[in-house]
């Protein structure tokens, strides 16, 4: 059987998508990266062949996220794509009419702006990261409350309450201070969320012209309580799609599907048993001082990027 | 005397000329590189957009080569710029380093060049000359980069050859006919084998004129959209700023041309950015690029503008602030993301 | 076009209460009174005003700005016929503005209803006399025979400038008065449309105040105008003022800055100069909208502790 790969390796989580020829996902991984992508991917791959019973063919590969290239080089990627296409992708393939996707992750959030099927814009949070997953990990932790459970908690509140703080550091301080003089946990978690949303909505989103259907995925849209924050934000109605935390890579496998040739370049599953190290050095050929990155497997060296000249790659 | 100057896309070129023609020795900076705006950013003010901390970071590295002296322009115009030959030097005493800024501006060119060179009016003139056709001749050839970088079927090819041609000019002391030396350039950019089949998006860049023209502040932006298949267009460079400083018409122009969005020069190259965006959605670009600096006083007052423009013309935008902290990775994916919006536009349209 | 008045309706026009305004205080709602419109000016800023001004522009915006645009929001919802968003472009010969008031009217335009219009007189001393541009928008504003409209519009003019220049002779006369008081004198450097919005500046005259300090804002100062090196009138003003001030006996200069002020990042540097040339204690405070009480009190002590 024909299957198709799609890869989304981030700063927080790991995901593997695996489609069939229908566009059915056989499986999929979500791992968390932990600081090492090339060893999270590998125990993917190691995953995936001992759940799949029968016999699979790989027949194209996509990588997308921060470690797109790297992960790419490694695996033997038919295609790397930026993450807005690979997420857009992904989320009309299930609402082909969406205009709005929401994607929170641990550390980065984006808005992407659509009209009958194609991205028109989009952004990409840039000078800081308060309207992401590491904001509400982050109070989990000083709370001692797990974060799959701020969901739950928050949407029993009814008056969620009002925490300030563009940062996390400074919405911690009200946080604990709210806690002080009596509120409610299920009113605090509920105003975190809120306060969430409100820092996505003053940046990454400013500006954006927000309609219907307005799809959510990311690691974040398993809160049920961020989801309820949105729709009470916007007034709209908030769609989670089915592998709402692994879009990035299902769509990756959609395209590795679209853009198939006869042969992939998938390097095979061995990759998982194989010692893979990366390194860095800085080039100083010229002025230029670029860094190349290199990539080893089983010693050899497999690929090179990161010139701008063409010299090592 | 030892003289620097600070550094601005390939334009040192011309520059080094002007100084070594009037008798002095020029001192080159170190190219531009991250730990040029490290050095820059610890002594400037925080606030201070990231062009100032740039040259601040050339000026160290020219004066541990034992640099004297810093020459340096006063557009006189509405924004910041006009204050950092000012700002510069009390910074740069401020730290110890008691180096003469030589300040000119269109008004007082002649007067403050023909003192430090201590040349007559027609050497002047004839300095002025070679400094000029220098600089056609860099806008030209990084025209037919542009030009040809989409369309390459060797890889590199076209910044190699772009390199071997600036690095050639900078040895050129004197130039015979500037229209052979043009000529020769073209003939060189013309023998590039293109793939003419290839569908190339064209792109407008727009947006504060040292962001744009600088390629390690705007992370190779050019190169980078070549490598996607994007020619890139701008009409800010040196050769079109003197002009537009020398013909007192130029801005008449720009601001018909913008006048249903913005009426009037908001400092910098703001009202420009405005026109420009409206040419190119009037010509039928692809998409636009807005690069600045963070916190540029002109592009920040008219980004809302263009974003109105490209609701109302239907011409994407990426408009993209960049600083001492910007990622290389997060402006390339962006550029990814854009250039796939664009490509799947077209297609749509067609 | 712009609408001429009728014998029964008033034009009523909405005065944004921030940046421009408070350049001329006085002047304005007073001119356009006598002129026979109604005018409406926004309250003093408050929370909502500064989120949603802060929600409705750039994150890159200045301040000042920002709270403009939360201003402008708050008379859009009110009926009025004209917003007055004037475009300043010089406010004294051979000088200019900050360029950010230059494109006003333009990103007012942006934002504004289809049934209100932009009143934008562009104020340059460069080219026009005040009194003239004055007068031609009166002439706007008015209907009626010429003679009877002349008359009206000159009164205007008179009036409302004698207002103006009592508030500054008032000003100027406390600041004589401030200056000679044994308490320790601190002067509070910043743009008018800071000194005076309480809920931008978190009151920092009040705190001051209560730490026992005779407070001066440096708008106050008399001063003999000599050319500066810089083109901002503002700036220019300021550098005189600070230059006057820093010959006097004070304990004190606290400068500040508004959030993404390309003119202060500048002028600042010039401003704590003049201050440390002359050793009296500086303090530079940046505000923004999220600056937080708390931390902006232990600064100000921290301050006051090290005056002598």
């Amino acid at each position: 059987m024909k299957t198709y790969l799609g890869i989304d390796i981030g700063s927080i989580s790991t995901n593997l998508v695996l489609i069939d020829e229908k566009n059915q996902v056989l499986d999929h991984l979500y791992l968390r990266t932990d600081g090492n992508p090339i060893k999270a991917v590998q125990n993917g791959l190691k995953k995936l062949k001992e759940k799949i019973l029968g016999d699979i063919k790989i027949a194209g590969v996509g990588t997308t996220g921060s470690g797109r290239q790297l992960i790419g080089a490694i695996v033997g990627a038919d295609i790397v794509k930026n993450e807005i296409t690979a997420h857009a992708k992904g989320a009309l393939h299930f609402i082909p009419e969406a205009r709005t996707i929401i994607e929170i992750g641990g550390q980065d959030s984006k808005i992407i702006i659509l009209r009958d099927g194609i991205v028109v814009d989009f952004a990409m949070n840039a000078i800081c990261a308060a309207g992401c997953g590491a904001f509400l990990d982050a109070q989990a932790f000083r709370l001692k409350i797990p974060v799959e459970e701020f969901g739950p908690i928050a949407v029993e509140s009814e008056k969620p309450t009002n925490i300030s703080g563009r940062c996390t550091v400074f919405a911690e301080s009200d946080m604990i201070h709210k806690q002080q003089v009596g509120h409610s946990i299920k009113d605090v978690v509920a105003g975190l969320c809120q306060s969430l949303v409100r820092n996505y909505l003053n940046n990454v989103a400013k500006g954006k012209d927000i309609q219907p259907p307005v799809v959510f995925q990311g690691g974040v849209s398993e809160n049920t309580g961020i989801k309820k924050a949105f729709e009470k934000s916007l007034g709209k109605e908030i769609i989670v799609p089915q592998y709402n935390t692994v879009m990035g890579a299902f769509g990756m496998a959609l395209l590795a599907k679209q853009n198939s040739k006869d042969e992939s370049q998938f390097k095979g599953f061995e990759i998982s048993e194989q010692e893979i190290n990366c390194s860095s050095f800085e080039c100083r050929a010229c002025p230029n001082y670029c860094e190349i990155i290199e990539a080893r497997i089983d010693g050899k060296v497999a690929s090179r990027w990161g010139d701008r000249c063409g010299k090592w790659s | 005397m030892k003289i620097t100057f600070a550094q601005i896309g390939n334009y040192g070129i011309a520059l080094k000329s002007l100084i070594e023609e009037l008798g002095h020795q020029y001192i080159e900076p170190d190219r531009t590189n991250q730990e040029t705006i490290e050095q820059g950013v610890k002594i400037a003010p925080e606030t201070i957009c990231l062009p100032c901390k740039v040259n601040l970071g050339n000026y160290l590295s020219a004066i541990k080569k034992g640099a004297e002296a810093v020459l340096m322009f006063n557009s006189q115009g509405q924004c910041r710029f006009r204050y950092y030959g000012l700002l510069q030097e009390k910074i740069l005493k401020d730290y110890g380093h008691n180096v003469s800024f030589i300040i000119f501006s269109g008004k007082d060119i002649v007067r403050k060049l023909k003192s430090l060179g201590q040349v007559s009016l027609g050497e002047l003139m004839r300095v002025l000359k070679i400094t000029w056709q220098k600089i056609k001749l860099i806008d030209e050839m990084e025209n037919l980069a542009r030009f040809y970088r989409p369309r390459e079927i060797k890889k590199g090819a076209a910044d190699n050859l772009l390199k071997e041609c600036l690095d050639d000019l900078k040895r050129t002391k004197r130039i015979e006919s500037f229209k052979n030396h043009r000529e020769t350039v073209r003939q060189k950019f013309n023998k590039i084998e293109i793939d003419s089949q290839r569908d190339v998006l064209k792109v407008g860049i727009i947006g504060e004129i040292f962001t744009v023209i600088d390629g390690f502040v705007n992370q190779n932006i050019e190169a980078n959209l070549g490598e996607l298949g994007v020619e890139a267009r701008r009409d800010l460079n040196l050769t079109a700023f003197v002009r537009h400083n020398l013909w007192p018409f130029s801005k008449r122009k720009i601001k018909k041309q913008a006048k249903d969005y913005l009426t009037f020069s908001v400092g910098g190259h703001g009202l420009e950015s405005v026109a420009e965006m409206l040419n190119y959605a009037k010509n039928d670009f692809d998409g636009v690029i807005h690069l600045f600096p963070f916190s540029c006083m002109p592009e920040v007052t008219v980004r809302p503008i263009l974003e109105k423009i490209r609701q109302d013309k239907n011409i994407p935008l990426l408009s993209l602030s960049l600083d001492e902290q910007s990622g290389q990775a997060g402006i390339r994916t962006r550029l990814e993301a854009f250039v796939d919006l664009i490509r799947a536009k077209k297609s749509k349209k067609s | 076009m712009v609408k001429k008045r009728t014998t029964k309706e008033k034009l009523t026009i909405g005065i944004p209460r921030a940046l421009f305004y408070y350049k001329k205080p006085y002047f304005w709602p007073t001119f356009f009174e006598e002129l026979g419109c109604s005018v409406i000016i926004s309250p003093p800023t408050q929370r909502e005003i500064l989120e949603t001004g802060c929600k409705n522009s750039e994150i890159e915006s200045c301040l000042p700005v920002k709270v403009l645009q939360g201003h402008i929001f708050y008379l859009l919802d009110k009926k009025i016929d004209y917003l007055f968003v004037p475009r300043i472009i010089s406010l004294r010969e051979n000088h200019s503005s900050c360029p950010k008031f230059f494109g006003l009217p333009d990103l007012a335009k942006l934002v504004s209803k289809k049934e209100v219009k932009i009143l934008s007189p562009t104020i340059d001393f460069n080219k026009e006399d005040f009194n003239k541009t004055a007068f031609w928008l009166g002439w706007s504003l008015t209907n009626g025979f010429p003679l009877k409209r002349f008359k009206i519009i000159k009164a205007a003019y008179k009036n409302a400038w004698q207002k103006e220049k009592q508030a500054k002779e008032e000003l100027n006369k406390n600041y004589l008065n401030q200056i000679e008081s044994l308490e320790r004198k601190v002067v509070l450097i910043s743009h008018p449309y800071n000194l005076y919005d309480d809920f931008i500046n978190l009151k920092i005259k009040e705190k001051l105040e209560k730490n026992g300090l005779e407070v001066l804002t440096i708008d106050a100062l008399p001063f003999e105008f000599q050319t500066t090196f810089s083109h901002w009138d503002f700036a220019s003003e300021m550098l005189n003022q600070a230059k006057e001030i820093s010959k006097r006996a004070i304990s004190g200069a606290i400068q500040i800055s508004s959030f993404g002020c390309g003119c202060d990042s500048v002028i600042k540097e010039f401003i704590e100069r003049i201050f440390r040339e002359k050793k009296i204690p500086f303090l530079s405070l940046m505000i923004d909208e999220h600056t937080a009480e708390a931390g902006l009190i232990t600064r100000l002590e921290a301050f006051v502790d090290t005056l002598n």
